[in-house]
């Protein structure tokens, strides 16, 4: 059949940084995951609006006590190569992403299914994980407790399945123009580094009749201001984000073209508890937290492209509302006086002010937003801050060591939309856990909410453990992330989801 | 060229320079801006406007001036703050580049040989070290201290200066006085300190005006990458970069310390520019623009009929320089006459304006000069004659043996190519040309012939350079050949030779020669007619022997007196008291304050030319046989 | 007699420069290409010194090739350190490096997984050298230009005015003038593409080339100026205005090629500030140059991607010098390639 000649739909996206990799199991950045999502495809993949669909399994079954996962595949489903899509494709996909020989870099997301914490570890041989293949189209997956967000984590890059004749062949290096062959709407054409990377629609893709652009560009960009040009110049249909100090000035200028929409990450500053001056001094930290007007932050420092953050837990995790403590509605006076009381609680006075160091990696953004920070503690209760501004490797070897640092910046992105991606990172054992945190009884709140399958009492523990957050306060939550793209009117089938995920499959591009 | 310059010194120089001094009036405002700023704002730069509005355009309400930036800090107090940082770390840094710089380079190209090869080696190991990075590992390992800054940009600079410095050195080392002082036995450290140190100061200083700016960039190149000073603190690169991200949004945030930077750095260099002109006055430059030089006419002296055989006659010769500090005038009314074949010698001190007389029968005073008089060749007036007219005189009708036979040929062309071209350009072709060359070069007793013409003018000595000037000059046959001091740069066998060849071509080839020289005896032998000048006027003129055997100018006789007690061995004693300046001649007989004849009317009155009536002529008041008493 | 000394001294001036005996008396072809081939051998020790330094600088620094924001397992981590040999003694890692790049192997990249060194700046390095060689040729063109112009117009308004943009042009930054062209010709005016390589074809080249030979060509102009006016100052100038040669020639022949000197000394200066000035014009404008990779590996810790670009800045430089050297010996026969 010859198709009548059509000038090709061309889609070109601004991406951020440069891909480290595009082999799904090793990459860990937003930019490689973008690109993954359209070279290969998950048991499960989602839809524009953020919810669970079907991606290569068609259906599945869940045991009653939501342990056990069936999925069976589509019949159609290839690889780009035109072979058949085979269950043990994902059993191996799903083991070379647990296995530390491998070289996996995000085995914690596969935490849920069973023996995978002692895989990761090395404690036991990959073959043991809990996923298993019965015939050529069903995967059978354990897990070691009931997780109620189970299948968005197979939607991500780290559960996708592995083309094994050319991992065999390549080895490491088989995520390459002309080496990878993935089971995505897309196959990769072209990859220049820093320069930019290519895909075309994959015509072995199960949905291909559906996929309308035919080609996709992505291009990376360090620097957002170059990638805003790009985008007003004509050259870029999408972009990854904007500069939020010119947030404003973009709304007015190119108004229904920014799409701000809350998505999966808070900004906080942590506090060192194994140090000087936070250890042990809950109140200290307390008048720390009082005293920043984050209303101030998000709308007049960041204007509005951030939403002002109180606790951990960012809005958008299904049945879940983020939790705001009673002060956040104070007038300010009050808030502040409190502040001055904690602050002098703590021992501190105008005579006797705190000296503290704030460490932040070196960028636009953090240099300003500790600039305000700083002030307010200066002006509101006399704190002396001096800001230390570190290149990101020192700063996070820094921060990790815990003996140098006093305030830190963290940004969190969940992987997941489930309290748990935020949670987690505060529990004592975990290797996130730079403000030495070490509370049992948060610890054993986050264990009880694994163990829970019932969401309402899962999301009441939750709920508890965030309460002993903002008691012993050893965060400073400022803000909450906002997804941040500008998108051509001429591009059709965009919706912004909490998890700013986005298939170039769904989208389509009318004439311009 | 000598003898032109006012001698004043270099600061008067730059004080006269306008630009200089409008730069240098912006950069005290700057300064003196960015010194007392952040007191008169009503805003420390550090402080936070929480409530009031942030990114403000300029303006007077509120007190912030030049508005605000995107967390509400007043932006004057934060470009005055800023420029502080960015003008210390511009001096300390490029003073660290100057002095480490011009030491190590200074050091490698005195030395030469195999230490300058390895400490060049040295520096090529540093360059070849992408200095942002070593900056960047810099920051990152040490953290971002101020000083840290100074010594990464000025740790990296100094290698220009070094290359610079050492280049300079190097062809200094080279150079006559640097080879008279080694000679002299003069320890190393102080031929370095004294000969080319001082020497190096054009290099250093331009070098200096091109690093300053440069590191003030750099420093604002560091802050673009994040690595710059740390906050609160500020520099105007941090707010230019700054500023550039809200090009749109807020642009007066980038406009002020970008203007500000741009001035500063404009001014840096207009006043680096001037100080480099004015600390080497051979570049100092007319104030107006280069017109070709035009000639007042002639000063009432009616010209007179001349004999057929009359080759040259000068009347009434003037060259001004005007300045802005006045009118200076290096030659003040000259009156010369010569004969086909015949031969003249100028003589007098330096500055006496001797040169500049020679160099106006060519065309070729420097720019800015303003000749007047009348010159008249073969009958044609010269002076406001065109380019076009000068060409066909040059060369052809007058010939030049220049003064420094080291720099007047071009050391980067074979002499052949050199000869040829001349020949070419007197319409001879390719192979008559390259014949002619060989043959002037025989005539001028360079043996070697073809293989010599392969050679560069540093691969010989000075009297074989001068040699081949007298050939180049000869080459077309000129009719009247000047002589600008042939040999004073040569030793005195040498002299001697040149001399002889001057004085057999002369007679050979029939041609008039002006021979220029201070030496009166050097005139008198090689001359009919010997022409003495001082401070720009002829003061005695008369047949060679004559004058030599009875001067009666008062200076003539000084300089006589001088020639002889150096041959009776004995020191020569030169005329007391210094060469008048030529900016600034004395009243009356410029000689006065030197003379011991000198009486009131020598202070008063100019004396007048008198025709002695015996081939002889003087401008002196009390003449020393008393004969015009 | 004289002049023998002379030929001697010179001969042994010669020697001391080259290290050996370089009998010939003028530079023959033949001896300047073993001069050459002894300067590149002399550059040997040169770039090991350079890599010894970047090797251990590098090492120095705090952090690794593997920090992220999220932790990785302490086995995983264990496992990359052996992969890339990390958990080796630091001497053990750099006779290894060595030894892989005696065989011309500059190792894979730590932050571009799955690819070599080699292949990274083999794609870079042509980006690289077509802007940087571009830029320094449109700034040794136009700034020479403008500098001879502004000379031979000495003290008019032209000269002020070639000055004043000139000292314009060194004194705005080029992360100024960059984003401010694109601002202009691409965004408002449409005219220019914004960045990117390659996709526009020579439009794509035209802004960053000239974001980055500004600085230069307004450098070079006034260099240019000043040597050409010191020149016209020389005796041998007046000299051969004197022996009647008309004023084309006498530039053309006589002044040009001693003013130029100056300016090729410049030319290492110069190149080396392109080099630097491209890391923010490839950044603003999306160019797949090395200057990015080099920036970006530092930031990241890839230690092989830093090491093998800064060998290939170090090889370029050293070549660069020795092509001035041996321009500068044709040009001026007093200089020898030394």
């Amino acid at each position: 059949m010859v198709l009548p000649a059509q000038a090709q739909s061309v889609l070109r996206v601004g991406n951020g940084a440069e891909p480290e990799t595009l082999d799904p199991h090793q990459g860990q950045g937003v930019s490689a995951g973008n690109i993954v999502r359209d070279l290969y495809e998950g048991l499960t993949s989602q839809s524009p609006s953020g919810a669970v669909a079907g991606g290569a399994a068609e259906r599945w079954e869940v045991s009653a006590d939501g342990r056990v996962y069936t999925f069976h595949l589509r019949p159609g489903a290839r690889w780009s190569s035109g072979e058949a899509v085979t269950a043990d494709d994902f059993v191996a996909g799903l083991r070379r992403s647990a296995d530390p020989a491998a070289g996996a870099r995000y085995p914690e997301i596969l935490a849920p299914i069973e023996n995978a914490e002692d895989v990761s570890a090395g404690r036991l041989p990959p073959d043991r994980l809990g996923a298993v293949a019965p015939d050529a189209h069903t995967v059978v997956i354990r897990l070691a407790q009931p997780t109620p967000y189970f299948l968005q984590v197979l939607s991500h890059p780290a559960s996708f399945p592995v083309y094994r004749p050319n991992l065999l062949r390549y080895g490491r290096e088989f995520a390459r123009p002309g080496r990878l062959v993935g089971n995505g709407a897309y196959t990769l054409v072209e990859w220049a580094v820093q320069s930019r990377i290519v895909l075309v629609r994959n015509r072995n893709y199960w949905d291909d009749a559906h996929t309308a652009i035919d080609r996709v560009e992505y291009y990376p960009t360090e620097d957002l201001a170059s990638e805003l040009k790009r985008y007003r110049a004509g050259e870029l249909d999408l972009t990854s984000a904007i500069p939020m100090a010119q947030a404003a000035w973009v709304r007015r200028t190119l108004g229904a073209e920014l799409h701000l929409a809350p998505y999966l990450g808070t900004y906080f500053y942590g506090f060192n508890l194994a140090r000087a001056p936070f250890a042990g001094n809950a109140n200290l930290r307390r008048a720390l937290s009082m005293a920043v007007d984050r209303e101030l932050i998000a709308g007049k420092l960041l204007q509005g492209a951030a939403l002002p953050a109180y606790g951990l837990l960012p809005p958008g995790m299904p049945g879940y509302p983020p939790a705001r403590p009673d002060w956040a509605d104070w007038p300010a006076s009050r808030r502040i006086a409190q502040a001055r009381a904690l602050y002098a609680q703590a021992g501190y006075s105008d005579q006797h002010p705190l000296q503290v160091e704030l460490r932040f990696n070196t960028s636009e953004d953090n240099r300003r937003i500790a600039l305000l920070v700083a002030a307010m503690w200066q002006q509101r209760l006399g704190v002396r801050t001096q800001l230390v501004n570190e290149e990101w490797k020192v700063f996070l070897q820094n921060r990790r060591l815990r003996s140098a640092t006093q305030a830190f910046r963290v940004s969190w992105i969940g992987d997941y939309a489930d309290p748990m991606a935020f949670a987690r990172i505060l529990r004592s054992s975990d290797g996130r856990n730079d403000e030495a945190y070490d509370s049992p009884a948060y610890d054993a709140l986050l264990a009880a909410a694994s163990a829970q399958a019932d969401a309402p009492r899962r999301a009441a523990l939750f709920a508890q453990a965030e309460q002993r957050l903002a008691a012993d306060t050893p965060i400073l939550p400022i803000f909450h992330y906002l997804s941040k793209h500008l998108v051509k009117p001429y591009v059709d089938g965009w919706s912004d989801n909490p998890l700013d995920v986005h298939y170039t499959k769904d989208l389509r591009l009318r004439p311009h | 060229m000598n003898g032109i310059v006012p001698a004043t010194g270099w600061a008067g120089r730059l004080a006269a320079d306008r630009a200089a001094r409008a730069a240098a009036a912006v950069l005290c405002g700057v300064v003196l801006l960015v010194a007392i700023g952040p007191s008169l704002s009503p805003w420390p730069y550090d402080a936070v406007d929480f409530d009031g509005a942030w990114g403000a355009a300029p303006g007077l309400a509120g007190g912030h001036w030049l508005g605000t930036d995107e967390i509400g800090r007043d932006l004057f107090a934060r470009v005055c703050q800023g420029g502080r940082i960015s003008l210390l770390v511009g001096v300390a840094a490029t003073l660290v580049a100057l002095l480490v710089g011009v030491a190590y380079g200074a050091a490698a190209g005195y030395a030469g040989g195999r230490v300058d090869a390895l400490m060049m080696r040295a520096v090529d190991v540093l360059y070849a070290l992408p200095f942002m990075f070593l900056v960047v590992l810099l920051t990152v390992l040490f953290g971002r201290h101020l000083l840290l800054i100074f010594a990464a940009i000025g740790g990296v600079y100094w290698l220009d200066m070094a290359r610079i410095v050492r280049g300079q050195t190097l062809s200094l080392r080279r150079r006559e006085f640097v080879e008279a002082a080694r000679v002299a036995g003069a320890p190393p450290w102080r031929i370095v300190r004294r000969h080319i140190v001082p020497n190096l100061l054009g290099v250093v200083v331009v070098g200096a005006t091109l690093t300053m700016p440069q590191v003030i960039l750099v420093e604002s190149f560091l802050s673009f990458l994040g690595l710059g000073v740390a906050e609160p603190a500020t520099s105007w690169g941090a707010l230019v970069s700054e500023g550039a991200h809200a090009m749109e949004t807020a642009p007066w945030s980038l406009v002020f310390p970008a203007a500000l930077l741009a001035l500063t750095l404009l001014c840096l260099n207009v006043l680096g520019d001037a100080l480099r002109d004015a600390l080497d006055p051979g570049h100092a430059h007319a104030a107006g623009p280069v017109r070709p030089a035009t000639a007042e006419p002639a000063a009432g002296t009616a010209a007179a009929l001349e004999p057929a055989q009359e080759l040259l006659v000068v009347q009434g010769l003037r060259v001004d320089y005007p300045r802005r500090s006045g009118l200076l005038q290096a030659v003040r009314g000259v009156d010369l006459r010569l004969a086909r074949g015949g031969t003249l010698g100028i003589v007098g001190e330096s500055g006496c304006g001797k040169s500049q007389t020679a160099l106006a029968l060519l065309g070729l005073l420097p720019a800015g000069a303003r000749p007047g008089g009348s010159v008249r060749l073969q009958g044609r007036e010269l002076l406001g004659g065109g380019a076009r007219q000068w060409r066909g005189v040059r060369g052809r009708v007058v010939g030049l043996v220049p003064q420094e036979p080291m720099t007047s040929l071009n050391p980067c062309r074979t002499i052949g190519a050199q000869l040829d071209e001349v020949a070419r350009c007197h319409g001879l072709g390719g192979a008559a040309a390259r014949a002619e060359s060989l043959r002037m070069l025989d005539a001028v007793r360079i043996a070697g012939g073809a293989a010599r013409l392969r050679q560069f003018p540093h691969e010989l000595s000075g009297g074989m350079r001068q040699r081949v000037l007298i050939a180049l000059a000869l080459l077309p046959r000129p009719a009247l050949l000047v002589a600008d001091e042939p040999t004073t740069a040569l030793d005195v066998t040498v002299q001697a030779e040149i001399l002889a060849l001057l004085g057999e071509l002369q007679r050979a080839l029939g041609m008039a020669l002006i021979l220029i020289t201070h030496d009166l005896e050097i005139a008198a032998g090689a001359c009919d007619r010997v022409l003495v000048m001082y401070a720009g006027r002829a003061v005695e003129e008369g047949a060679a022997a004559a004058l030599w055997s009875a001067p009666r100018h008062p200076y003539t006789a000084g300089l006589l007196a001088c020639r002889l007690r150096a041959e009776a061995g004995a020191a020569p004693l030169p005329i007391p008291g210094q060469p008048p300046d030529a900016a600034r001649p004395p009243g009356g007989c410029a000689f006065h304050p030197r003379c011991a004849r000198a009486q009131a009317r020598c202070r008063d009155a100019v004396p007048a030319w008198r025709d002695g009536g015996d081939g002889r002529g003087i401008a002196c008041h009390d003449p020393l046989d008393g004969c015009a008493g | 007699m004289r002049r023998s000394e002379n030929r001697r001294h010179r001969i042994r001036d010669k020697r001391c420069r080259t290290g050996a005996g370089a009998a010939s008396f003028r530079p023959v072809p033949a001896s300047v290409l073993s001069l050459a081939l002894r300067r590149l051998l002399g550059a040997v020790p040169t770039l090991l010194v350079l890599v010894t330094l970047v090797f251990f600088l590098m090492r120095a620094a705090p952090g690794g090739p593997f920090d992220r924001e999220r932790t990785l397992p302490p086995q995983i981590e264990a496992r990359l350190a052996a992969e890339y040999r990390l958990d080796q003694p630091l001497w053990r890692q750099y006779l290894h490096y060595l030894g892989r790049l005696a065989h011309g192997d500059l190792g894979p990249s730590f932050q571009y997984e799955g690819f070599t060194v080699g292949e990274l700046i083999g794609s870079g390095a042509p980006v690289s050298a077509e802007l940087g060689g571009a830029a320094l040729l449109l700034a040794l063109l136009l700034g020479g230009g403008l500098g001879c112009a502004a000379a031979l117009a000495r003290g008019s308004a032209v000269d002020r005015a070639l000055m004043l943009v000139s000292m314009l042009g060194i004194s705005v930054p080029n992360y100024v003038t960059a984003p401010l062209a694109i601002l202009l010709f691409a965004v408002l005016l449409n005219w220019l593409p914004a960045g990117g390589w390659s996709a526009h074809g020579m439009a794509d080249a035209v802004l960053p080339v000239l974001a980055l030979a500004l600085p230069q060509i307004a450098a070079i102009a006034r260099l240019t100026r000043a040597s050409l006016l010191e020149v016209l100052g020389a005796g041998f100038i007046r000299a051969a205005r004197a022996h009647g040669l008309g004023e084309a020639r006498v530039l053309l022949g006589h002044a040009f090629k001693p003013a130029a000197l100056p300016v090729l000394s410049y030319l290492g200066p110069a190149a080396a500030g392109i080099l630097t000035g491209s890391v923010v014009v490839e950044q603003t404008f999306g160019i797949p140059g090395i200057g990015r990779y080099f920036v970006q590996g530092a930031l990241n810790r890839d230690y092989t991607l830093v090491l093998g670009v800064v060998l290939f800045y170090g090889t370029l430089i050293v070549l660069f010098n020795l092509l001035v050297d041996l321009l500068y010996g044709w040009l001026d026969p007093r200089a020898l390639p030394a």
